[in-house]
């Protein structure tokens, strides 16, 4: 669990809220499905192999997104840029960390729906963007 | 299923975050306007209003009337002194509750409205 800096926004937060917002926050970070995302996250990053591939996709994403737009690829780029995603998300060390992922999904929201039910309202429809990106 | 360590940790959350004044003031704000059957009428009109005049913009411009009168729609909710205290109690969360997400997020290293939003909001 990041320990790091005391943000300036939980100035505003009351020593309860604090209080409560640590102990979920531990409670949450010391789960077997967090702690395995913390190891899978940790793994692809010391992975050379996934790292140099997942910037060569990023990088033909990039340069192919117009024509993605304009749904203008040609048949040579469209296969191009599926067989680099294909060996990307079926490399050993990222497909577990897909996996690691979805299960820490399911957990934090199996968690907010707890606190959504003691609050009386669900406090992720509050922030961000919205569900919709 | 969620560990009993965790799921007491997040009841403890939520039942601290119920206890706190703008919480309250918001869930109370927003019965009141849902009990109160001249403001939900408002509200259903002005909805009403804006939808009508969103499809008649596809067909071309909309008069001055037709501003003017949805002006006049909206100068009654906001003068609705209990949609106007519905809107003010939104306001107070939408200082508070991204902060409380940014300091989960903070101790855990993640973006907790991220991970923990439902995934099924957009139906």
């Amino acid at each position: 669990m990041s320990t790091s800096g005391q943000a300036t926004s939980h100035q505003v937060l009351s020593e309860d809220v604090e209080q409560a917002i640590q102990g979920f926050a531990q409670a949450l970070a010391e789960t077997p499905v967090f702690q395995a995302w913390e190891q899978a996250a940790w793994a692809l990053r010391q992975d050379e192999t996934a790292q140099t591939t997942f910037q060569q996709l990023a990088t033909l994403d990039r340069q192919l997104r117009p024509l993605i737009m304009l749904g203008a690829l040609d048949i040579g780029q469209r296969q191009q840029l599926l067989q680099l995603r294909d060996t990307y998300f079926n490399m050993p060390v990222v497909a577990a960390y897909g996996r690691a992922e979805d299960e820490l999904r399911t957990l934090c929201q199996e968690a907010n729906a707890a606190v959504a039910a003691a609050a009386g309202l669900d406090l992720t429809a509050w922030c961000g963007s919205g569900c919709c990106g | 299923m969620i560990e009993e360590r965790l799921r007491q940790a997040a009841e403890r959350l939520g039942q601290t975050l119920r206890a706190n004044p703008a919480i309250g003031n918001y869930l109370a704000a927003q019965a009141r306007l849902e009990a109160d059957l001249d403001a939900c009428g408002l509200l259903d009109e002005l909805a009403s209003r804006q939808a009508k005049l969103r499809q008649r913009q596809q067909a071309g411009p909309l008069t001055e009337e037709d501003l003017e009168d949805l002006r006049q729609v909206q100068r009654r909710v906001l003068d609705h002194p209990l949609i106007a205290a519905y809107q003010q109690a939104q306001q107070e969360l939408l200082t508070l509750l991204p902060q409380v997400n940014d300091r989960i997020s903070q101790l855990l290293g993640l973006d907790y409205a991220g991970v923990a939003r439902p995934t099924s909001c957009c139906g």
